[in-house]
């Protein structure tokens, strides 16, 4: 049985006149155990909104969504979230402090949690960082904060939102391998959304493209089985690329005229 | 220039790091555009009042400070501030604590809001100094009309500020801890109530600051004792230095306990990011 399937599922928003708007719709997909699912599409096309229906955090409007078989109905700890964004940290805790808040709920006690927390901290390149409160990190330290406490409750599906959108290319690249080995080490579940080509060849095991909104829906999925390492000068990777290029490409060309008219 | 533009991140750095000479100079040169401040107030009244009115119903400083002194000595003063001061701390916790969980429920729950609403937005807008007479009329000219008004004065601001405060939390804060596995108790105590904090204490500090114009008036109307009684009985007898001490008192009053608030605010409250 599949991990997470999605059949049919659309989601509309009222807007404030009352009209309805649709942000995604007849979405179908299903996600297998262990996959590293990676989700590219324009701006606006409904990226995040899907991961706000996997996450549990919003219902569909339309279709149906399920883990394991059960319909999700809300959040939970076995879905782990990276946010778009960096208004989900908590300004009042510092930085591990927030990373072991999730431990902190599962009453882990405070030593065992803050060894957890300085280890993930570690991993995200931010040790010696851990005494600061948000307002004193930059944005890319604030998103690899996000990560970290994703990472040390130990979900068994991590849900990503342009995670490494605010790093610059360096510290990108070496999150890349990180993330890439947590993977594969802890055996979980990854869907990833990004903007990024290359992000998205180089991590995931499969690579779907939306259409552009209103209504977006999944255009393609196409897996990426490139074994070892993946470099920019493989073929397939090249081939890849070209195509999964093309494909946004067209969305976004569509997007813009859209919007144009 | 180049040495100049460099130096000033340094000796930021440096400071902080702690050579306790440094850090003395720069307490000073801090401290130093307030004091010039506060300097020229007392010097431009004492200009106004010996050269420009040179009356004797505008008593320049020394005259106000050593009435203030004379007061201080036989007890007046240490009563009547005491009398005001006292007022203002008891009714301004019991409002904080009565204001605070009400703004959070309103904050809260869309039906409380629509309950409590019609309380609040309408009772908000008699001035507590229009409450004055009634206060008195049910409560008496003793403590309890004067610890009422004050909780009056405080506690819609505290409401206000604290449910608008609950409402500004970002979505994605109670998201992440539902995702982290938070129940709703836990979201409450962990994410809203310290999310709300910053305004909390802001609603409080206003609060405050009307507990002074509340408590004279009260006091000017009816009362045995307070700043308000010394402003009345100084207008009754024609004592213009009393009137003008009981006038510093609440300059130099209102000050610290605005300078105590934020600094209150600062240390407990300065991780707490003011602009959410
Ligand atoms: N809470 C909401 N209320 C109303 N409309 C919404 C809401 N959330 C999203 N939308 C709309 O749904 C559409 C999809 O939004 P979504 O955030 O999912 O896009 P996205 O693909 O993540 O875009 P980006 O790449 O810019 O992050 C947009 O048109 C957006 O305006
Ligand atoms: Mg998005």
């Amino acid at each position: 049985m599949a991990l997470i399937s999605l059949a049919d599922v659309g989601k509309s928003f009222r807007s404030r006149e009352g009209r309805s708007w649709s942000a995604v719709a007849d979405f179908n997909l299903t996600l297998e155990d262990g996959e590293f699912y990676c989700l590219l599409g324009p701006s606006g096309c409904g990226k995040s909104t899907i991961l706000s229906l996997l996450a549990g955090f919003t219902l569909p409007s339309a279709g149906r969504l399920e883990l394991s078989g059960k319909p999700i109905k809300g959040a939970s700890r076995d879905r782990g979230v990276v946010f778009q964004g960096d208004d989900s940290l908590y300004p009042w805790l510092t930085a591990v402090e927030n990373v072991e808040f999730g431990l902190r709920l599962r009453g882990v006690d405070r030593r065992e949690r803050r060894d957890r927390a300085m280890q993930y901290l570690e991993l995200v390149g931010l040790r010696g960082q851990e005494g600061k409160h948000p307002s004193e990190l930059s944005g890319g330290m604030k998103q690899r904060v996000q990560i970290a406490r994703a990472l040390a409750n130990e979900p068994r599906i991590l849900l990503m939102d342009e995670p490494f959108g605010a790093l610059d290319a360096q510290t990108r690249g070496a999150m890349q391998v990180e993330l890439r080995r947590i993977w594969e080490r802890m055996k979980v579940t990854v869907v990833f959304i990004t903007h990024d080509i290359d992000e998205a060849i180089v991590l995931g095991t499969r690579v779907g493209v939306m259409t552009a909104g209103p209504g977006g829906t999944l255009k393609k999925n196409l897996p990426i089985d490139i074994p070892g390492e993946r470099t920019r000068g493989d073929p397939r990777y090249i081939a890849l690329y070209e195509e999964i290029h093309a494909l946004v490409r067209e969305e976004v060309l569509r997007a813009n005229a859209r919007r144009a008219a | 220039m180049s040495e100049a533009t460099r130096t000033l991140p340094v000796s930021d750095t440096g400071g902080a790091a702690g050579s306790s000479a440094s850090s003395i100079w720069q307490a000073i040169k801090n401290g130093f555009p307030y004091f010039l401040g506060f300097f020229s107030l007392f010097f431009i009244w004492h200009v106004v009042a010996v050269y420009v009115v040179a009356s004797v119903l505008f008593p320049p400083p020394y005259a106000v400070l050593l009435r203030a002194i004379e007061l201080l000595q036989d007890g007046v003063l240490v009563e009547n501030v005491g009398a005001s001061l006292q007022r203002i701390i008891i009714g301004f916790i019991a409002g904080s604590l009565i204001g605070i969980p009400i703004g959070l429920i309103i904050g809260s729950f869309p039906l409380a809001r629509k309950i409590l609403e019609p309380w609040t937005e309408s009772l908000r807008f008699i001035p507590s100094v229009a409450m004055i007479t009634i206060a008195v009329i049910w409560f008496g000219i003793g403590e309890p009309s004067k610890i009422f008004l004050i909780i009056y004065t405080t506690v819609f601001i505290v409401i206000l500020n604290t449910a608008a405060g609950v409402g500004a939390i970002s979505a994605n804060k109670i998201r992440a801890a539902q995702a982290l596995g938070a129940n709703s108790r836990q979201i409450f105590f962990l994410v809203a109530l310290p999310a709300t904090v910053p305004y909390i204490l802001t609603g409080m500090r206003i609060a405050m600051a009307n507990s002074f114009t509340t408590i004279v008036a009260a006091e000017l109307v009816a009362a045995n004792a307070g700043l308000g009684v010394m402003l009345w009985q100084g207008r009754m007898y024609m004592q213009i230095g009393d009137i003008f001490v009981a006038l510093v008192s609440l300059c130099i009053l209102g000050f610290t306990a605005d300078r105590l608030f934020r600094f209150g605010v600062a240390r407990f409250a300065g991780r707490y990011d003011v602009t959410p």
